[in-house]
Order: C-alpha cells, then sequence, then structure tokens
C-alpha cells in the first residue's frame, strides 16, 4: 500500500527559468578535485604551521 | 580526454607534474577516468531510455571532474528531454562558463531560444507543477489534479508532473487513469523510480475497467484508430443518417406541423374576411352619408342661386326705378336731351307694371321734346358744316321713333350729312330709306333726285 504522504515528500519543487540566476549564483559547483586541492592545501599549511613551531621550540 | 591544472588551471596531459606550475597531479588522472567511467554509463543509460540512472552516472561524473563538459551537456540534455528545463539551461550555462569554446551547450542553447512558443510552454508547465504540487501538499486534490493534468498536455514529456498526477489518482482510486500516467511517463524514462513503483502497486489493482467516476477519460487510442481506418463507413453512415434526418423532419412537416399552419393561415383568412366586410360596410356608411350631405348641398345651393337671381332681379329693378326717377328729373330740369337718354336706357322688364306705366307716360312726354331737340340740333350742326355731330345727333332722333315728318326729315339730313362727309355709299342708303319708309313726303323727293344724281357722278 502506497503511503500518499510518503510519496508526495519525495516531490521536489522543478526550477524554474527566473531562478537559474539565482541557483547558479547560490550552488557549490567544485568538484572532487576542488576538494582535494583544498584539502592538500590546509595540510601542508598546518604541516607548515607545526614546522614552524617546532623550528620555534628548538 | 585532456585536464585542467586545479592549481593553475593549465591544460594538461597525463604526467605527474604540471608543465606550468610543477605541482604534483598524478592523482588528477584517476579522477578523471572515473568520471569517463560514469559519463560512458550515463550516456549508455540514456541511450536506452533509462534517463533517471543515466541522470546519476552523469551527476557522478561531473561530481568528480566538473571540466567533464561532455558530461554536463548530456546532463542538460536529459534534463530538458524529461520537461526540467530550469535544470537543463542550467547546466548547460555553467557548461559555457567552464568552456566558452567549441562547446555544444552553446549550440543547445541558441536552438532553444529560437523555439520561444515552446519555451513558454515548458516554462508554464513547469509553474502548473509547482502549484500542482503546492495544492497537493495542501491537500486540494482537485485543484492539484487540474494543474498537473494541464501541465502534462502542454509539455507531454514531463515525466515528474506525470508521476505526481498518477499519485494524486492512486489517492483518488483512480487507477485507470493512474496506469495511464505511469505508463506514458515510463515511455519517456524506464527507469524512473516512483513511476516503476507506482506502476507496481498499480499491477495489483483493476485498471482495466474504467469506473463510473472515470468516465470523462476515455481511450482516445482505438476511437482514433477506428476514425482512420473506418473513415469512409463514416461517411456514408453519416449521409444516410443525415437522409434518414430530412426524410423525418419532411414528414413531421407534412403530418404535424403544415396542418396547424394551414388552419392558422385558414382562420387569419377569416379574420381578413370579416375586416374587409366591416371596412366595407363602414365605406358604404360613410359614403351614403357623403351622398345625403351632397344632396343637401345641391339643394343648398339651388336655394342660394335661386336668392341671387331675386336679389339681382331686386336690384336690377330699383336700378331701373333710380333711371326712371332721373329721367323725370332731369325732364323737369328741362334736360329733355338726357332724359330721352335716360328712359331710353331702362329696361322695362326689369320694372313692375306700375313703374313700366310711368315710363311709358314719360316717353310719350319726353321723347316728342327730346326729338325736336335733337333735330334742331343736327340740322344747326349741318349748316355748320360738322357733320359728323349733326350725323350723331341724327341718328339719335331716329332711336326715339320720330312721326313721320321729322322721320323723313332725319333721314334726308343724315344721308346729306354722310354725302357731305364723303361717306357717298351711307348716303345713297339713306336716301333709298327716305325713298322706302316715307314714300310720298317732300323728303323722299329730295332724296330721290339726290340719289339720281349720285348715280349719274
Amino acid at each position: 500500500m502506497l503511503n500518499f504522504d510518503e510519496e508526495l515528500a519525495k516531490f521536489e519543487m522543478a526550477l524554474e527559468v527566473n531562478q537559474i540566476e539565482d541557483q547558479i549564483a547560490t550552488e557549490d559547483i567544485r568538484d572532487i578535485m576542488d576538494l582535494i586541492k583544498e584539502g592538500m592545501e590546509d595540510k601542508l599549511l598546518r604541516l607548515k604551521n607545526k614546522n614552524d613551531y617546532s623550528d620555534k621550540e628548538l | 580526454m585532456g585536464y585542467q591544472c586545479p592549481y593553475c588551471g593549465n591544460s594538461i596531459k597525463y604526467g605527474l607534474y604540471c608543465n606550468v606550475c610543477l605541482k604534483r597531479i598524478d592523482w588528477i588522472e584517476d579522477i578523471g577516468n572515473r568520471s569517463m567511467f560514469y559519463y560512458n554509463k550515463g550516456l549508455e543509460a540514456a541511450r536506452s531510455r533509462k534517463l533517471s540512472i543515466a541522470t546519476i552516472y552523469l551527476q557522478k561524473a561531473i561530481m568528480l571532474y566538473k571540466y567533464n563538459i561532455e558530461a554536463r551537456n548530456l546532463l542538460g540534455l536529459i534534463y530538458f528531454e524529461v520537461g526540467q528545463i530550469g535544470e537543463a539551461l542550467k547546466e548547460w550555462i555553467i557548461s559555457c562558463s567552464l568552456k566558452k569554446e567549441d562547446n555544444k551547450a552553446i549550440y543547445y542553447m541558441e536552438k532553444v531560444q529560437k523555439q520561444a512558443k515552446t519555451i513558454e510552454n515548458r516554462k508554464e508547465a513547469i509553474i502548473l507543477y509547482n502549484r500542482g504540487l503546492g495544492y497537493l501538499r495542501q491537500k486540494n486534490m482537485d485543484m492539484a489534479i487540474i494543474r498537473l493534468k494541464k501541465a502534462v498536455s502542454i509539455n507531454p514529456h514531463f515525466v515528474e508532473a506525470r508521476t505526481l498526477l498518477a499519485l494524486a489518482y492512486i489517492e483518488q482510486k483512480q487507477y485507470y487513469k493512474a496506469n495511464e500516467q505511469v505508463k506514458k511517463a515510463l515511455d519517456v524514462d524506464k527507469s524512473h523510480k516512483m513511476a516503476l513503483l507506482y506502476f507496481k502497486y498499480l499491477s495489483a489493482e483493476d485498471t482495466n475497467d474504467v469506473q463510473p467516476y472515470e468516465l470523462e477519460y476515455k481511450n482516445q487510442r482505438e476511437t482514433s484508430f477506428k476514425k482512420i481506418v473506418d473513415r469512409g463507413a463514416n461517411l456514408r453512415r453519416n449521409v444516410v443518417y443525415f437522409l434518414l434526418g430530412s426524410v423525418s423532419v419532411a414528414v413531421i412537416g407534412v403530418a404535424l406541423v403544415m396542418p396547424s399552419q394551414m388552419s392558422a393561415y385558414e382562420s387569419e383568412i377569416k379574420q381578413l374576411k370579416l375586416s374587409e366586410e366591416t371596412l366595407s360596410e363602414k365605406l358604404q356608411t360613410v359614403s351614403e352619408g357623403y351622398q345625403v350631405e351632397l344632396t343637401e348641398l345641391k339643394n343648398s345651393k339651388g336655394q342660394l342661386e335661386e336668392e341671387v337671381k331675386r336679389y339681382k332681379a331686386s336690384v336690377e329693378r330699383l336700378t331701373q326705378k333710380e333711371k326712371l326717377n332721373l329721367a323725370s328729373k332731369l325732364r323737369e330740369q328741362g334736360d329733355h336731351i338726357k332724359a330721352a337718354e335716360t328712359l331710353y336706357s331702362i329696361a322695362s322688364s326689369s320694372l313692375e307694371e306700375e313703374d313700366v306705366l310711368i315710363l311709358n307716360e314719360l316717353k310719350e312726354r319726353i321723347y316728342p321734346r327730346a326729338i325736336d331737340s335733337l333735330y334742331n340740333e343736327g340740322v344747326d350742326l349741318h349748316n355748320r358744316a360738322q357733320y359728323m355731330d349733326a350725323i350723331m345727333s341724327f341718328e339719335t332722333v331716329l332711336l326715339y321713333e320720330p312721326e313721320e315728318w321729322i322721320g323723313s326729315k332725319t333721314l334726308y339730313y343724315l344721308a346729306e350729312s354722310y354725302k357731305e362727309s364723303g361717306e357717298i355709299d351711307l348716303a345713297k342708303k339713306y336716301y333709298e330709306k327716305v325713298k322706302i319708309e316715307y314714300p310720298e313726303t317732300s323728303a323722299a323727293y329730295q332724296a330721290n333726285s339726290r340719289l339720281e344724281r349720285l348715280n349719274e357722278e
């Protein structure tokens, strides 16, 4: 037996043409590569900071 | 496929380091290959009309590598096919921003912009779908169904709208209609998850019989098919029906309509005849009335004419009587010539008897005196050679019927006056007259000698 409300919840509003501009402006179009790159840069930055701290301690 | 360096954006090929920024990029290739793998899977699914599955693969492909322009363009194409025009344009716009040249997305968008009416319809379909979804969330089924039906009629490939409409029909237990919508949705997208779910659900329900509350919905396919096949038979049947109808109308007209019409006409004719008779009688009455009036008028006219005559007669009588009085006065004044003239002008027929007697009496007294005066005047004028005046006097004498002596002399002098004034013929005439009317008188003898002399000349 189908539950109407549950099924209805699966449907989402369709993107209207006049909403495209706002959607593109707010959408995160980063891909995996961008995330990996950010992650790598972040890791490198933390490593660099750690090295700097160690140097100072020494 | 070529890649872009995630650090500097430079186009690169396989390698360990970027040849521009010299950063390590060996990890890019795996991700790129994976993206292409998903793209290929998506393409394969799209070719077999499993659009929902293709969408998932392609989204993964661009999630791994956003510069996978082919995947993004294909994703946009799939969105366009299932009626999600907003999503389609979004993907193509992003594709164009990532790769500005040699990009199919540009071609797609140009082609779409040329079909303005189609775009408008699809935009309207989306709006109707969103409204339908809103109404369903408010549990307003009827309004939702109206909107969704309109959406799918505008864009028959709008899978989401068809599926949602099917859900609404299922909720209302209109399984036949729901089944129709689900089938059409699956024709477009064979892998639509919810459409498949509803299809499976509906397979357990009775979707072959049209329920009474579904009666306005009929399968158009069979009837339209019949129309195509039996058009000739349809036409013949229609012609036969038309002829039968015409004959029936004619029969009904003759049997029912005409008799009543005829009786209506007859009654109208009777009424008109009655009116005519009434009018004729009125006309006759009026005419008779006029006749009577005319007769009366004629009688009146006759009476008036008589009256006028009598009046005229009395006026005439009075006039003549006045002349009589005038003549009497003139006689008293001694002007016998004018008195005689007045008497001569009186019409004795207009006078009464006693006045006629007076007239005659006056004539006896006045005429002789007038004759003498006029004769003497005429002789005097003749002697003075005023012949024309003399002629007038003598002719006046003759009017009063003079006695023999004066009469003969007057005629003689008259002839003499004409002779002297050159009127020989008239002179001869009066000479003859003297001889005839007063023979054996001295005037006659003189006239005779004058006449002979004239004839000799």
